[in-house]
């Protein structure tokens, strides 16, 4: 086969209705596109007529199934339509505002329209659209576009008389749900609500858009506590976060500047995987983009939601969603840095209110950090965790434990532990929520020739000290005839005696071991159990040590060589069977009976 | 009931209803989460919410953290808690049984080849067709016999699994093991189209047998002659690992080891066996060290000599082991 050149075609009839019929996934989104391109009409008549008194207003009316847009903006010319309107991909917005950056950059951001596609949403909206125009310019004649889907239209003489354009859609029934007076109100302040000029609903005198975004006006914070209850149904935040232009100085002299408007907030809770947020709301050039927006923020930003306005932010030719380019992540780090400034700032000049952010979102907080080190490195040293002596951040409570992490991962409750923790001073921390001991441990790993993490739960006798056994030799052996498995240590409060110390999991294991004994295990599985702990390395005292404590008055008598042993045994049993009561353990009837029973002997013993 | 018990008791549905999200890709984010639930049900007081949560934690552990040394003794004691009257209707009892079996099978199935099979027999007979369970038994009795060698028998039960899985979960399970078994037997065009239906039946959810499922593509293309199509699937395979926090076992690093292999790089192929030992030592996946090990010789021994430090490694593993089957014959032929 010879070797020839091609040129791609268009089939009109199949492009339009692929256009009109997919590119938006919404109906409504087709109000959206008239609004902008009234709105854009308006501005070009500011800048291309430079009028002197000037009021720009659209007007939208519905009567039974027509819907009406009107604006007293630039008009069409007879050329503009056939160049700009009628010809697909080509936007006079987008000329015009390419043009003005050149020449009056401000006025270029004023304007919206980019792709030429916006007049091919009303095809969503009706099936034939008729558009009455007049253009600004001198002497021009009023005209008449009629089109009925299909490629083609006409255009003929019209009757309007004042300047501006007039769309008139006879509505499809899939979109009639906008010819409720209501809803199409709504609409409106979805999509228009901060667009500068007024629109006016079937002759209102009040506009139905507010004109002016929340984080403009003069009272700031009511404006936009006010428009989060109302715009994102939630309770009054613990913070609000005004955004502001952000400047990077990305090299020696040279600088980035992000322009941002809008605000963060930060609900009153989240929970981890569950009620997390991170989604924003995104205009641009005042207009609506997006309500869903989930990764402008930094992923670990799920605390916070917010509305963001770019002129940077390019929206998809759908202006459904926004590109993920260059400026899409300029923003996203201008958010990044300005929310962490937030975050200190309050942690710093308003501690109570960062108590109750964190209270609120420790499990989303605690867990991104442990997944995101760049927010770990933001939020390690500014958290709060609930310890047995308030909340505290880690540097301050490791100014009171030398170093040591100490935590346990149920509530404080047990006595036992209560007492130790209280009596050496040192604050515990409670890692109850899931995403708290992680975070330990890779403060731990981070700091880690400093740091020590005690789990308290499974190893409380680090809160102890070593003691010579030498001076407590005739008590322990004293102990030991008796079978009680002790040894001695100090710790504090040295008011009590003794403690029982029991290895982790150890009721389970006497449970395992009372099984097997009693041959309770059902057939199916005996042979792995007693497999497993035929193997399992002999655990010391899956039954509990009994810790005597050196530093206590009353054991320093005990240990009196001038005591009989019998005593020392009869005071080491009564110790004993308090300890274990004291120790917040689970006892079995036969346990409880047994501890009775040496409590009575004991006393006995004394009466006598 | 209090407020702050409320508070608790709704607390733990809602880790209830999403740990098992993080499960394929973030295993310590989920055993975070049941750690806290089990803590919760013991304030509450809720024993059958305990013995839930300790189900699923058994199952992380041992399924997607391969951690024998954590996951055994928990799966130990649940069995046997179990075994108190206010369990005995309860349907969860059955996977608390089964999750012992699944980690005796992970540590060392021929040992325990006599107690499994009694816990297989004596379970499958209790558990009604039409529970889950029924098919968790198929699933659990594929990996025994395919654990302790019986090729034929894995082949046969793997195949019931197979026909009769309910669910994505069972179909992806099935179609792995059988996709192993028929590399075992060499049979590369069984493990292509194994391979392939596993990929079919674990996006999205089962993204651990995905990874295997693409990992063993590729070497079956590799095998059968299309290389490009081998690495591509290769890179394919590296991509959904990279979204996959799992610890693989046996049957990820070989398929990666031959991967290497039949590209001819048999420096990767050691790396990769020596990457497989690092990432379970000291896991107590007793029989799998031990054929990592006895792999490593044989890489090592293809590229010259067998390292001494291997050769200790080696004889040190299977010595571990109490039924050490044909590992020490396998060795002095290495050696011979």
């Amino acid at each position: 086969m010879t070797k020839s050149q091609g040129q791609f075609k268009l089939n009109m009839d199949g492009l339009l209705e692929v256009l009109a019929g997919s590119l938006y996934a919404n109906p409504s989104v087709g109000l959206r596109e008239l609004i902008q391109n009234a709105h854009d009409s308006c501005t070009r008549f500011v800048v291309e007529a430079k009028p002197e008194n000037y009021g720009p207003r659209i007007e939208i009316e519905i009567e039974a199934n027509t819907l009406t847009v009107h604006d007293n903006g630039s008009g069409l010319t007879y050329e503009e339509l056939e160049t700009y309107l009628t010809t697909i991909g080509r936007s006079y917005t987008r000329e015009l505002r390419s043009h003005l950056e050149l020449f009056e950059p401000e006025a270029g951001q004023e304007l919206i329209g980019q792709f030429g596609f916006g007049f091919l949403s009303a095809f969503m909206l009706a099936n034939e659209v008729v558009v009455e125009t007049k253009s600004w310019q001198p002497d021009s004649e009023a005209l008449r576009l009629m089109a009925g889907g299909g490629d083609s239209f006409t255009v003929e003489a019209g009757n309007r008389e004042k300047r501006g354009t007039t769309i008139i859609l006879n509505v499809r029934a899939e979109a009639s749900f906008l010819t409720e007076a209501k809803i199409l109100s709504q609409k409106i302040r979805q999509f228009a609500n901060f667009l500068p000029i007024p629109i006016y609903l079937n002759g209102q005198t009040q506009p139905e858009n507010e004109m002016k975004a929340p984080w403009k006006h003069i009272d700031q914070e009511y404006a936009l506590r006010h428009f989060i209850e109302r715009e994102f149904q939630m309770p009054p935040p613990l913070a609000i976060i005004p955004l502001q232009d952000h400047i990077e100085i990305v090299s020696h002299g040279d600088t980035i500047e992000t322009p941002l408007q809008g605000f963060l907030f930060i609900p009153d809770s989240t929970i981890t995987s569950i009620r997390e947020y991170g989604d924003l709301h995104v205009y641009i050039r005042g207009m609506f983009i997006t309500d869903t927006e989930q990764e402008l923020l930094p992923p670990w930003a799920k605390f916070v939601r917010g509305l963001v306005e770019s002129p940077f932010l390019h929206p998809t030719a759908s202006r459904e969603s926004v590109r993920r380019d260059e400026n899409f992540t300029l923003v996203r780090q201008a958010l990044g840095k300005q929310l962490s400034a937030a975050m200190h700032q309050i942690q710093q000049q308003k501690p109570q209110l960062w108590q109750r952010i964190v209270r609120g979102h420790a499990d989303v907080m605690t867990g991104w950090a442990v997944q995101d080190d760049e927010f770990f490195n933001q939020v390690a040293n500014i958290l709060t965790f609930r310890t047995s002596q308030g909340e505290m951040t880690l540097p301050d409570y490791l100014k009171l434990t030398d170093g040591k992490l100490y935590y346990v991962t149920h509530e404080i409750k047990s006595l036992q532990e209560k007492v130790l923790a209280e009596g050496n001073s040192y604050p515990v921390i409670e890692a109850v929520w899931f995403a708290v001991r992680p975070f330990l441990a890779k403060f731990a790993e981070e700091h880690q020739e400093e740091l020590e993490l005690i789990p308290l739960d499974e190893e409380p006798t680090k809160l102890f000290k070593e003691a010579t056994s030498n001076e407590f030799i005739d008590l322990l052996a004293a102990s030991e005839r008796l079978g009680i498995p002790v040894k001695v240590a100090a710790f504090e409060p040295s008011q009590i005696p003794a403690l029982m110390i029991h290895p982790k999991d150890a009721e389970k294991w006497q449970d395992v071991h009372i099984a097997i004994e009693n041959d309770e295990l059902d057939p199916a599985i005996s042979g792995l159990v007693s497999s497993f702990m035929g193997t399992r390395p002999k655990q010391e005292g899956d039954q509990g040590t009994l810790f005597l404590n050196a530093s206590c008055p009353f054991v320093i008598q005990l240990s009196d060589p001038n005591i009989s042993e019998r005593n020392q045994q009869i005071a080491i049993d009564l110790l004993y069977q308090i300890a274990r009561l004291f120790s917040g353990k689970t006892m079995t009837a036969s346990m409880a009976t047994d501890a009775f029973s040496s409590l009575t002997s004991a006393i006995g013993e004394l009466i006598e | 009931m209090s407020d702050e018990e409320g508070k608790l008791e709704e607390r733990y549905r809602l880790l209830w209803w999403n740990w098992d999200d993080h499960f394929n890709t973030d295993p310590d984010r989920a055993i975070a989460m049941i750690e806290e639930a089990i803590g919760i049900a013991k304030t509450l007081e809720e024993p059958y919410w305990e013995m839930e949560a300790r189900h699923w934690l058994a199952q992380v552990l041992v399924l997607k953290k391969r951690d024998f040394t954590k996951g055994l003794p928990l799966t130990v004691q649940s069995a046997t808690e179990a075994r108190h009257p206010m369990y005995k209707d309860w349907t969860t009892r059955i996977c608390l049984y089964q999750d012992l079996i699944a980690a005796y099978i992970g540590v060392d199935a021929l040992t325990h080849a006599e107690a499994i099979e009694v816990a297989l027999d004596r379970m499958q007979a209790e558990a009604p067709p039409s529970s889950q369970c029924f098919h968790c038994l198929f699933g659990e009795r594929t990996s025994f016999e395919l654990n302790r060698g019986n090729l034929n028998a894995a082949k046969l039960v793997g195949q019931t699994y197979l026909s009769n899985a309910n669910t994505d979960y069972h179909h992806s399970y099935a179609q792995i093991h059988l996709m192993y078994i028929a590399f075992l037997e060499d049979d590369w065009a069984a493990v292509l189209r194994h391979a392939e239906a596993a990929e079919k039946v674990s996006r999205p959810h089962h993204v651990n047998n995905l990874v295997k499922a693409l990992v063993w593509q590729a070497v079956a293309h590799l095998k059968l002659g299309d290389i490009e199509k081998g690495h591509s699937l290769f890179l394919q395979s590296e991509a959904e690992r990279e979204l996959c926090g799992v610890t693989f076992g046996m049957q990820y690093w070989t398929g990666r080891v031959m991967y290497y292999e039949f590209s001819g790089d048999l420096d990767a192929a050691i790396t990769a066996r020596q990457t497989h030992l690092n990432t379970i030592a000291g896991l107590g996946a007793l029989r799998e060290e031990a054929e990592a090990w006895l792999d490593l010789c044989r890489l090592q021994k293809q590229q010259g000599d067998i390292h001494l430090e291997t050769l200790e490694q080696t004889r040190t593993a299977i010595e571990r082991l109490q039924t050490k089957g044909g590992l020490p014959g396998r060795l002095e032929q290495l050696l011979h």
